[in-house]
């Protein structure tokens, strides 16, 4: 290097001796027809250079032999020699990964170098998102950074996502992060999230993936502090595509893609045994234990042996009690089953379809002298993989201008609308689920005529009969007598309907100023709008308690405003020494209201296609109104330094009054950072920082959690049956729930060191962060004896914590023959303590009363909960004198649902027009409650339960019987410890099955690794496109979802009954998750 | 500039405190309500201990009912834990005790003593009915969440005899209103109920439990003097009005509570001959049909458990029967016999059957009226308090293969467990409560 060096100082001279011509030239960047201005020319070696003008031309003097470099950010650096020629014309091509000219978005929403930056922020490039297929622009993310997670909570179309940064901080509070888009905060609520009813969606979705530019996850509280109270799960912040400010004068996109979705995961059946169940069910006799006879009563798969019946059609009693099918099919009472078919496969065609996904985006770009402009519309449409009414549409537009009104004064608008429609299926714990009634099918009966007419004894016609597997000792649901308890999955996929609608808009205005050299001056206004309808319609004869009929509807309203102004200066007091500042006011309004309504029981069974209220006497019309308004103001103040170019400072404070409050709260922040490889010149670390930072961000109380309400409460228990107060006098009563004049924020503070690392002239990249964060004074509804009167109270009682890991990498393995090769990987690991509930054991999140996920002291938070078996001072279990395992009188902890690591990798090749990428994701070490799985071995419908053997010796059963050797049972045989046991129907219809009031078996190991995505791409050579005039060209193939590999069965280990809410790891009869296959095809203009 | 600059900031100050003020005012909900309402919602919680859950697991101890299915299957063999009983109190103390001392207080205040005596009786229910499923329970320092924020257990005794305190002075303060002009409609079957006479059958229920039979008598001749002054639960087939046994049978569970084998079905089935009454009674074949239908409730329309079949809070027939084994224990045995005998005449006027009177005496005289209330008073989790008090004079038989005895108690629940500090421990589901002891 000194060597060269030195060389370079002998001979230099020499070369100026000989004749300098005058070169000249434009510069040109890729695929545009324009000049490139402000591109650097030098000579190679010298210091003499220039820079091209506005029209991108240039002018240098050189000799011939020299060469000369040009060099511009963003582009590719370029040498050419001088030879003869005198006009040196030149194409720069883009530069595709300047590490250090990332940049990352602050808190703000402004633009600040990566290497600069003291957080632990880290920005996800749009490309890799739009790959990815999805229609949120949140489930794009998952697997490409550290400390983020995303999960899909059903494959459903235009289900939400639950996001996640670092660990769960707060109990009562929002869970998402806040999502700055454009500088400005937006919704991002999610609706459902309990155990019954449809996927909830969330309102991040409205957004169009291919809209998006960029996007940073702010994981620190430092990072995130100027926006105090709201910031307390990180930020995530969005920015929207700009019209290029250079180039081509007008650009077209236009991006068509297509999805099939498929299933990814399905239950395996058994197909042994028919409807019905032991003959010991009827009679109590031990010795008919293992009798199993058919019974269309019942609702269990433990009945007889399907391959021992004659075959051929059922003994039918022909007469008038009947009936008729739509399709003409008509069923008579059976009197003896003959028929040996199973209907395992007709009936999942019955409901399940591949999914189909039509995306249409187009985009236009365009610029003048004095701004830029974006455009863009797209259409989404989606059948998902249910036959009927599980649906989504969107259609978005967006229009972003920059306006340059001056040389100083500079307007941007961002603003969009969306249009959504969507149908959805109902699922979980619920007697009109989907997958409850699919599932608990016995294989021998037939699902596919669901619905028709029945006849009764006297031929009195009952319409839209629907025909179930499960009646009782009066209604032969079989023939659509009587509404069934569960449903016919046919009967809830085409007839029950979930649609919503939503509109939403979205308007955010910013005026910039240069007041004066370093001094800026920024106001925003944010203005975010939707309104979305909800139905729910059970037509008559649908199951449980809805089988007269039930309409609901509720047209919801949120509108979040926000006008935020800020001064930003920068000063430069020396070569060694600048700082810059931000200062700015902000205020924020939210506005929530949902009015809705419910006619159940209608009087007038002829509905049709109307779906009104007024179809039910006046006690069973029941209006609802629930509104909601925040307010929140704040000052805050940014302060940075750099010293020496290598030493960076970073103080923040915010200082705000929330309407939930009525003391204003003060959230400090600082930061440090130190750039060592400024130090040393290094071949193999090209780049070396090491930053800490400390901050402080808060939760604000829920609203009106400072007072007891008084409502007509209705009186019932846990499994629905409730005396309504409405049709009793409405009588008010007391809440069982306190409130608490006395609240104040929780209050999160963190501190996070760190390091980003380059090593090998950046080829290799590393980013790693260690965290300890403790929410304290998390407020929550600490509950309350209830021999007190009260069952909870508000209060700031909990302290939880988390503490981290998160590695990032990146490894640019060098071109080699156009081959380009990239793997990211990232490693995340987070421990979760809930250190203090102030003495309350548990505070229920979600779930069930019999499994549930909590927040536990001294228990990881959404700690799985449930009955457990009794176990002795040794921690053995305790057996009874059967030899079965006693259950524990009281519950506790049974799982952790939080991955002890979860990590992403993802990787790129391309060669010419040509990439392959693909991206792995890994949750690994969380536990949860396979509901579903459970349930089918009550039902006998699991494989398990279909063992048949004959017994070697005598063995207990659970409920006392001894059962002789030599005698054919169905069941399967274990040792508690006190010996061989044999667990036949009676124990997994008790203790041992999903409704046993143990659940501590059917937590399993819910680890997963997902092939997230696997894209083919290529883009269509120039020489090709550009006959039919065309700038760009691209076809890509991707599956995505595909693959997974967990020690968890039958279902995608991503669902979760509790869609977005804190409660995680419970997983019963939850719709289906899907794998895709998607073509794009992307055209540019 | 530094005034300046101090002026601007207290003035933006100011505006934050006026932006934001004011907000954090509930729109959504009431935050006051009368007496006069509140008392209904500890009516509701009252019709609820009776109706709901206590009674299905109760009936499921007592093995009037079996559970069949799902969860069921394991209350049928006992397998139960202590969250099972988290509705049960807290109804019992969230939505009554904390109601009717709610409305005690605003009584006092407008000098309503009627109101007064109404919430008096409802809160001794709400006690007495807490001590007699679950043993010593927390009653004098319940509901007083600022003085008491761990309420003590009081003895089981201790809360019997408050009750009866209570259940005294709303007597006293109720006069001869009755239930249905006062504060008991549309909750209440619109009878001739009145709050005195329902009391005095409470005092003599509770005595009743303690043993304290010669009580038991004096208030029971007080008590409910003819079937139409029953208190029963108003039900019709409006959603949210229905008997709960319909709602949770037919609406919400279906299957998971039958009689499949039950000992009441048994006993009351004539055709089945593996358990029979020690009364032979010809008019028990009426009686199943009403109650039940195959294996399942009777749920149809006329049923006993019918979508719109009122359903006793305390009768004539628990009065009646609490006077025959009352006037038994006291050696009365023609006292004991008449009032035994007025509730077969009635039944054989309500089923239009045949309901023999009896003229025996001795032991077997108690075990017919215990078996009788058994049967009557069907779903009655004063049945349950009968049958550990009498130490199973029935003979109901133990389901679990495993269980020693019928459970002799509700497990202390969960929410309770896990939030109080004077909680004194869990207590198997096996071990008498003290007036059992």
């Amino acid at each position: 290097m000194n060597y060269k060096l030195l060389l370079s100082f002998l001979i230099l001279p020499f070369y100026h001796l000989y004749g300098q011509t005058q070169i000249t030239g434009t510069v040109k960047g890729e695929g545009d027809d324009f000049g490139l201005p402000g591109v650097t020319v030098q000579l190679q070696g010298t210091q003499t250079g220039t820079q091209t003008d506005a029209e991108g031309k240039y002018k240098i003097m050189a000799s011939k032999g020299q060469s000369l470099v040009f060099s511009f950010i963003g582009m590719e650096r370029k040498e050419l020699l001088v030879g003869n020629q005198s006009v040196i014309d030149v194409l720069l091509m883009e530069q595709a990964n300047q590490l250090n000219e990332v940049v990352v978005l602050t808190a703000l929403g402004l633009e600040r170098k990566k290497d600069d930056d003291l957080s632990s922020s880290t920005l996800i490039d749009a490309a890799a998102i739009k790959r990815s297929g999805e229609s949120g622009v949140i489930q794009g993310l998952s697997g490409k950074t550290s400390g983020l997670t995303i999960v899909r909570n059903s494959g459903d179309p235009g289900a939400g996502a639950y996001i996640q940064i670092r660990g769960q901080n707060t109990i009562s509070g929002s869970s998402s992060p806040l999502i700055i888009l454009d500088g400005v905060p937006i919704s991002n609520s999610s609706s459902g999230g309990g155990v019954d009813g449809v996927v909830g969606q969330s309102r991040l979705n409205d957004i169009n993936p291919d809209d998006i530019a960029n996007v940073t996850v702010l994981k620190g509280a430092a990072a995130a502090a100027v926006w105090g109270t709201g910031a307390a799960n990180g930020v995530i912040v969005i920015q929207t595509k700009r019209g290029n400010p250079r180039g081509k004068k007008v650009t077209v996109d236009f991006t068509n893609m297509t999805s099939f979705d498929v299933i990814n995961r399905e239950f395996e059946r058994q197909d042994k045994f028919g409807q019905g169940n032991p003959l010991l069910h009827e009679t109590g006799r031990a010795r008919d234990a293992y009798t199993y006879i058919w019974n269309p009563t019942s609702r269990l798969s433990w009945g007889d042996r399907i391959a021992d019946r004659i075959g051929g059609d059922d003994d039918v009693r022909v007469g008038n009690k009947r009936f008729e099918a739509a399709d003409g099919n008509v069923y008579f009472p059976i009197l003896t089953k003959n028929s040996t078919n199973t209907y395992l496969d007709s009936n999942r065609d019955q409901v399940f379809q591949t999914g189909f996904t039509w995306n249409k985006s187009v985009s236009l770009n365009f610029n003048t002298n004095s701004g830029s402009t974006f455009m863009s519309f797209s259409n989404w449409d989606q059948k998902g993989i249910l036959k009927a009414n599980s649906d989504y549409t969107r259609t978005t537009a967006r229009l972003n201008n920059e306006t340059k009104l001056t040389d100083k004064i500079k307007i941007r608008v961002n603003s969009s609308v969306t249009h959504s429609t969507s149908n959805r299926i109902q699922q979980g714990s619920n007697l009109n689920g989907f997958y409850l009634g699919y599932l608990r099918t016995p294989a021998d009966f037939d699902n596919r005529d669901y619905i028709g007419t029945y006849y009764d004894n006297d031929n009195v016609a009952t319409q839209n009969a629907h025909r179930s597997y499960i009646g009782n000792d009066r209604n032969l649901t079989y023939l659509g007598e009587g509404a069934p308890f569960y449903p016919n999955p046919g009967w809830v996929v085409n007839q029950q309907e979930n649609p919503s609608e939503l509109h939403r808009f979205l308007f955010n205005p910013e005026f910039n100023w240069n007041i004066m050299k370093g001094i800026s001056f920024t106001a925003r206004y944010g203005f975010d709008y939707y309104n979305q309808t909800r139905d729910s319609w059970f037509p008559v004869n649908s199951s449980g308690d809805l089988f007269e009929g039930s309409y609901g509807r509720s047209e919801t309203t949120e509108r979040n405003t926000s006008v935020n102004a800020f001064l930003n200066g920068t000063h430069l007091i020396n070569s060694d020494l600048n700082f810059s500042w931000i200062t700015g006011v902000q205020f924020e309004d939210g506005f929530y209201t949902s009015l809705g309504g419910n006619s159940t029981i209608f009087t007038n069974p002829f509905v049709g296609d109307l779906r009104t209220f007024g179809n039910a006497e006046a006690a069973n019309e029941t209006p609802s109104l629930t509104r909601l308004r925040q307010r929140k103001s704040g000052v805050y103040a940014v302060l940075n330094s750099e010293f020496k170019n290598q030493f960076y400072f970073e103080l923040t404070g915010r200082y705000e009054l929330p309407s939930t409050l009525t003391k204003p709260v003060f959230y400090p922040s600082a930061s440090l950072g130190w750039v060592f490889t400024e130090q040393f010149n290094s071949n193999l670390v090209t780049f070396g920082k090491v930053r800490a930072s400390y901050g402080e961000v808060g939760i604000e109380p829920i609203s009106y959690a400072n007072q007891t309400s008084y409502a007509a409460f209705d009186r019932g228990s846990s499994w629905g049956d409730a005396l309504s107060a409405a049709v009793y006098g409405n009588p008010f009563g007391r809440s069982s729930n306190s409130g608490n004049p006395g609240l104040t924020p929780e209050r999160v503070r963190e501190y996070e060191v760190g390091t980003d690392v380059r090593f090998f002239n950046d080829k290799v990249s590393l980013g790693v962060t260690y965290y300890d964060r403790k929410t304290d004074k998390a407020l929550l509804a600490v509950d309350l004896a209830p021999s007190t009167g009260f069952t909870s109270v508000w209060d700031n009682a909990a302290v939880i914590t988390n503490k981290g890991l998160e590695v990032d990498m990146g490894f640019r393995i060098a071109k080699f023959k156009d081959i380009e090769w990239r793997i990211d990987a990232n490693f995340s690991t987070n421990k979760n303590m809930v250190e203090s509930l102030s003495g309350v054991k548990s505070v229920t999140l979600n779930g069930f009363t019999g499994t549930s996920s909590r927040v536990v002291e001294g228990e990881p938070f959404a700690a799985l909960w449930g009955g457990k078996w009794a176990r002795d001072d040794r921690g053995n279990i305790v057996l009874n004198a059967n030899g079965f395992p006693e259950v524990a009188e009281e519950e506790g902890v049974i799982g952790d649902p939080n991955p002890k690591w979860k990590g992403g990798l993802g990787s790129n090749i391309s060669w010419k027009g040509l990439s392959l990428s693909f991206q792995f994701e890994t949750f690994q070490g969380n536990d949860i409650w396979a509901g579903t799985e459970s349930i089918l071995k009550y039902f006998g419908v699991h494989p398990e339960t279909a063992n048949e053997f004959f017994t070697e010796t005598d063995m207990r059963t659970v409920d006392g019987r001894i059962v002789a050797a030599g005698t054919l049972v169905r069941g399967n045989v274990t040792d508690f410890g006190a010996g061989n046991v044999l667990l036949d129907s009676e124990w997994y219809t008790g203790v041992g099955g999903g409704f046993g009031t143990v659940s501590e078996p059917f937590i399993v190991d819910g680890s997963w690794t997902k092939l997230r995505e696997v894209t083919l791409a290529y883009d269509l050579p120039q020489n090709l496109i550009s006959k039919a005039k065309l700038s760009r060209a691209s076809l890509s193939l991707s599956g995505r979802n595909l693959f997974i590999w967990s020690p968890l069965q039958y279902v995608d280990p991503e669902v979760n009954l509790t869609g977005s809410s804190k409660g995680r790891g419970l997983e019963y009869f939850t719709n289906p998750g899907t794998g895709s296959y998607i073509i794009s095809l992307k055209l540019g203009i | 500039m530094k005034r300046l600059v101090i002026i601007a900031l207290s003035l933006f100050v100011f505006s934050c405190e006026k932006y934001s003020e004011g907000l954090n005012v509930d729109p959504n909900n009431f935050t006051d309500a009368p007496g006069e309402s509140i008392i209904g919602q500890a009516n509701l919680t009252w019709v609820l201990i009776t109706e709901g859950e206590a009674s299905r697991m109760a009936g499921i101890f007592s093995d009037q009912y079996t559970g069949f299915s799902n969860q069921f299957i394991n209350y049928n063999v006992y397998d139960v834990k202590s969250s099972d009983f988290d509705g049960i109190w807290n109804n019992n103390y969230a939505g009554g005790i904390a109601q009717t001392r709610i409305v005690q207080e605003k009584a006092i205040a407008a000098g309503n003593n009627r109101l007064l005596g109404v919430a008096q009786i409802v809160e001794a229910v709400m006690g007495a009915d807490l001590a007699a499923l679950f043993g010593d329970v927390p009653f004098s320092q319940s509901a007083l969440p600022v003085d008491f924020p761990d309420p003590a257990f009081d003895d089981q005794l201790a809360v019997f005899e408050a009750a009866q305190n209570l259940l005294s002075l709303g007597i006293e303060n109720v006069g001869n209103a009755k239930v249905s002009d006062l504060y008991g409609s549309p909750i209440f079957v619109e009878n001739n109920a009145t709050w005195a006479e329902v009391a005095h059958t409470l005092k003599a229920r509770y005595y009743l439990i303690t043993k304290n039979y010669a009580a038991a008598r004096d208030e029971a001749k007080l008590g409910i003097s003819g079937n139409q002054r029953s208190l029963l639960s108003f039900h019709s087939d409006i959603s949210g009005q229905e008997n709960l046994y319909y709602q949770f049978g037919i609406e919400q569970r279906g299957g998971y509570l039958t009689a499949t084998r039950s000992h009441l079905r048994k006993l009351i089935n004539l055709s089945d001959i593996s358990v029979d009454r020690l009364l032979y009674t010809p008019g028990e074949e009426a009686r199943t049909a009403h109650y039940f239908s195959g294996n399942e409730l009777n749920y149809n329309e006329g049923g006993y458990f019918a979508k719109d079949a009122s359903y006793p809070i305390v009768d004539w027939y628990e009065n009646q029967l609490i006077l025959a084994e009352a006037e038994y224990r006291l050696g009365n045995e023609e006292g004991a016999k008449a009032a035994f005998n007025a509730v077969r005449r009635e039944l054989a006027v309500k089923y239009n059957a045949d309901f023999p009177e009896i003229s025996i005496g001795g032991n077997t005289l108690l075990r017919v009226i215990l078996e009788e209330k058994y049967i009557t008073m069907v779903g009655s989790p004063q049945v349950y308090s009968d049958l550990r008090r009498t130490n199973n004079l029935v003979g109901v038989p133990v389901k679990s293969s495993t269980a020693p005895n019928i459970p002799q108690r509700f497990l202390y629940p969960e929410v309770e467990i896990n939030t109080n500090k004077s909680f004194p421990g869990v207590i198997g589901l096996y071990i008498p409560t003290k007036v059992n002891e």
